[in-house]
């Protein structure tokens, strides 16, 4: 092996105040939790000549051994660990290390070392170190005086620590020395959230869907992601499969995965629906799915309540270096002062492509006044179901707070997943409409 | 910054009043042309030597098909220790393909007669296998890897169903970690002495390196040819889980792990590793499960619970707990690198720079033919970077010191 010895360290930058040598220097480096030595194994099998010198000997905790060179064993990893690589990336939340090293390079002493370390952000301003008040009283030639910063990135944004050094010279010189670290915190992960509302007769169910990707340039060991609901909603975590010993209580639809382990207590452990670890390589992705009902106290009102909750996600990474994020509220789509609302009360269990089907719409007047309604189709926001039958009719009259039911024939032109939309319904009396309808997402089925 | 010669560094690194302990080296027209003078040179870590005398060695011993081969693999061992891949891999390719007629004994039946199978040694098939590793084809080495290691568990199959024909039996699970069946070399001990003399004769070098499940005639020799296989099979896995480590794929290396430790469950070395694993993925909770087998196994106060215990401190945080703990490992076992290697980590990381170079400084210097190591190496050149105005210098300093100890 060749002597690849570590690269250079970036020192801080370095503004001198005065032209004057200074006696001390100052060092920063941003670093990384410590690794573990990896090293590739060379083993020879017993009878060969070379067999004492590349044992297949134990992963062991490395003692000195005769030829095992380089920490090498079977396995060639072991407990030996490496002095940490200076980090290029900063992860927000995580905690980052910054080591300050202050070194008297000097033949003298120095005396009355204040050291004062501020981390400032675009927003904000950090005092993580500050020795004005009790400064050191000698630093003797050739020592050094250190300290170790740990701070948890809290912005995404661009940072810089800097260090500013007071001392005296033997002659009553005071000196400064200011030496700054910039660097930039990104964001870990990145996600992307859909929600999907399905009404129906009865309560209606929200789902959310939520793609979390890695960002960063390590493994992500994925310890908790919770759903935190809002006073308004019951949960369902549907990243579990549930074991209550009933085979049929398995409520998974996509088999979305997730190895959430905060029931640890629970005797029955509850199994994820993504098998091995819970780790996320780098640009690596998972999904995970939760379905939200509107509690019953609130069952009127849950059509106008838009706050679902917040997703809260805790990370690993080497060495456990935790990292933990809290997204924003998820809300969802309501329409506000809704007065005409259209739900489905009956529908087909099949659909067949190409093979006409009813369904039974209920529309309601939600307003305190009373409606004249006409139904209105939009052929070109139709796409996999057509109407089938007069692209526009009169409902009739609707009272205040009453509903009426009204049949539609549909015909379903594409398999798959479709959307039965394109409608809209008018309150010939207020002139009020309800815009384009989105009533309901149908499997259109293939004929055997 | 001047020239430095290894003459100057090594004055300036020791202390000029003590001459340091030199490594000894041979000279190559010192040594025994044979495999016992190959074997000396190696041992000092002299690979151009070794290489050189292969050069040598095979034209002398050309027409011995067995020790030419033998020679073939000492001498690409030493190619990729220099580093010189592609050399490695022209020696590689001219052997063709080793499972071919001409590495077989029916093949010469004027030479070898009744002898069967094949007389390539193990070591070099896996050399082959994982040669596109060292030329950074991870994948390639891997697949490799898999498809001979698939080879080796057939092979065993066919052992066991052999013992079960010859009436005997073998273990399933292995509770005693220096078992005949175990994980690794049966007799390696640990403070070994390097003699000079092998316990084998070349016959039995070649009788062992043989296709062993041909020549199964009896019992005997099909329990110890299943011991052969079982350390070959975990020689292959060790690598495999290796590489899966390398590139964080920490999923496919536990599983490795985890299959081996349901069969020698009594292995704590299998356990901490398994626990390293946690750490190095972030999981501490499991890392902590895994570690308390490994107490269970060797009790709450041997050098491996602490070293375990002293990684999960790290892992926490507590920097000063972690030094302590490698300070006692250390205090009781003077010999033990890793830990006073740890030990100086920590020193740094409770922010004694100063304590940390010294710490590798003077153990380098209590012993450097034992105790320069390639890693200690890297660390104290980063120490350097941080903590010295001179870093350049002193790392040159140290570079040359550990090239003159290496050759």
């Amino acid at each position: 092996m060749t002597n690849k010895l570590q690269s250079n360290i970036s020192k801080g930058k370095q503004s001198t105040v005065v032209e004057d040598p200074h006696l001390i220097t100052v060092r920063m480096i941003k670093l990384s939790t410590p690794d573990f030595f990896l090293n590739f194994p060379m083993t020879c099998e017993e009878p060969e000549p070379l067999h004492k010198i590349f044992p297949h000997s134990r992963p062991s905790t490395y003692q000195k051994v005769g030829e095992m060179a380089e920490g090498q064993c079977a396995l060639g990893f072991s407990d030996f660990l490496i002095f940490p690589e200076e980090t290029e990336d900063v992860y927000l939340s995580e905690e980052f290390r910054c080591y300050i090293s202050i070194f008297n390079h000097s033949t003298q002493y120095v005396s009355k070392l204040s050291v004062k370390v501020e981390m400032r952000s675009l927003t904000q301003i950090y005092n993580l170190v500050d020795s004005t008040n009790k400064p050191l009283d000698k630093l003797a030639p050739g020592k050094h005086h250190d300290y170790l910063i740990q701070q948890e990135a809290k912005k995404p944004e661009d940072h810089s620590i800097t260090c500013t050094v007071w001392y005296q010279k033997l002659d009553g010189e005071t000196k400064t020395i200011k030496t700054s670290l910039n660097f930039r915190v990104s964001s870990p992960l990145s996600l992307e959230t859909k929600i999907h509302t399905i009404k129906t007769l009865s309560l209606e169910k929200v789902f959310l869907e939520s793609r979390i990707e890695n960002k960063t340039n390590h493994p992500l060991f994925l310890e908790n992601i919770k759903f935190e609901p809002s006073a308004y909603f019951e949960m369902e975590d549907l990243n579990q499969i549930k074991n209550d010993g009933n085979d049929n209580d398995d409520d998974n639809d996509n088999g979305n995965d997730n190895d959430n382990d905060d029931d640890k207590q629970k005797q029955k452990k509850q199994d994820g629906t993504f098998s091995g670890l819970s780790y996320l390589q780098k640009n690596n992705h998972r999904q995970y799915l939760f379905k939200f009902k509107p509690k019953e106290k609130f069952a009127a009102k849950s059509r106008q309540i838009s706050n679902l909750g917040y997703l809260s996600i805790s990370w690993r990474t080497l060495f456990g270096n935790l990292g933990h994020l809290q997204t924003r509220e998820f809300l969802r789509d309501v329409e506000a002062n809704q007065v005409i609302e259209v739900i489905v009360s009956k529908i087909p269990e099949k659909i067949y492509v190409e093979k006409p089907f009813e369904i039974e719409c209920e529309i309601q007047n939600l307003s305190n006044q009373e409606m004249d309604l006409k139904m209105i189709f939009f052929k070109e926001k139709m796409k996999g179901i057509m109407i089938s039958g007069l692209s526009s009719f009169d409902i009739g009259r609707v009272q205040p707070q009453s509903s009426v039911k009204v049949p539609l024939q549909l015909f379903p032109l594409a398999p798959g997943l479709q959307n039965i939309t394109g409608f809209g319904i008018s309150d010939i009396i207020s002139g009020r409409s309800s815009g384009i309808k989105d009533l309901i997402s149908v499997f259109v089925e293939r004929e055997n | 910054m001047q020239y430095l010669t290894q003459e100057k560094a090594l004055s300036l690194f020791f202390d000029p009043t003590i001459p340091p302990q030199r490594a000894t080296f041979t000279r190559m027209d010192e040594v025994e042309k044979s495999l016992e003078g190959l074997k000396l040179l190696a041992n000092e870590n002299n690979w151009k030597g070794v290489v050189h005398l292969t050069l040598i060695l095979s034209e002398t011993y050309k027409d011995d098909l067995e020790i030419s081969l033998q020679i073939k693999l000492i001498q690409i061992i030493g190619l990729i220790k220099l580093e010189l891949y592609s050399r490695a891999q022209d020696s590689l390719q001219k052997l063709g393909n080793l499972n071919s007629k001409q590495y077989f004994y029916e093949t010469y039946p004027a030479k070898f007669p009744n002898r069967k199978g094949s007389f390539v040694p193990f070591t070099l098939r896996v050399l082959q296998a994982e040669f596109p590793y060292f030329q950074g084809d991870y994948d390639k080495a891997l697949e490799n890897l898999y498809t001979l290691h698939s080879n080796c568990i057939q092979e065993i199959g066919e052992i066991k169903k052999k013992i079960e024909d010859f009436g005997g039996k073998y273990p399933e699970t292995i509770t005693e970690i220096n078992s005949p069946n175990s994980l690794y070399d049966q007799n390696f001990m640990i403070q070994n002495n390097f003699e000079t003399k092998s316990n084998y004769s070349i016959e039995d070098i070649i009788e062992l390196t043989i296709n062993t499940v041909g020549n199964v005639d009896d019992l005997e020799t099909a329990k110890e040819s299943l011991s052969l296989l079982e350390k070959r099979s975990s020689m292959i896995l060790f690598k495999i889980i290796n590489i899966h480590i390398f590139q964080n794929d920490f999923e496919l290396a536990l599983n490795h792990l985890n299959n081996l430790y349901l069969k020698f469950p009594s292995d704590h070395f299998l356990s901490s590793t398994i626990g390293r694993i946690y750490l190095k993925l972030g999981d501490i909770e499991s890392a902590k499960k895994a570690f308390e087998f490994v107490e269970k196994i060797t009790g709450a106060t041997s050098i491996f619970s602490k070293s375990n215990s002293g990684l999960v401190q790290i892992a926490l945080g507590n920097y000063r707990q972690a030094r302590d703990i490698f300070q006692e490992i250390y205090d009781n076992d003077p010999n033990n690198i890793s830990a006073l290697n740890n030990l100086a980590l920590m020193h740094f990381y409770t922010c004694n720079l100063e304590k940390a170079i010294f710490t590798l400084e003077t153990f380098i210097r209590k012993d450097p033919v034992q105790n320069l190591q390639k890693v200690i190496v890297n660390n104290l050149s980063g120490l350097y970077d941080l903590g010295c105005d001179n870093s350049e210098e002193k790392k040159k300093v140290l570079s040359l010191v550990y090239d003159s100890y290496k050759l």
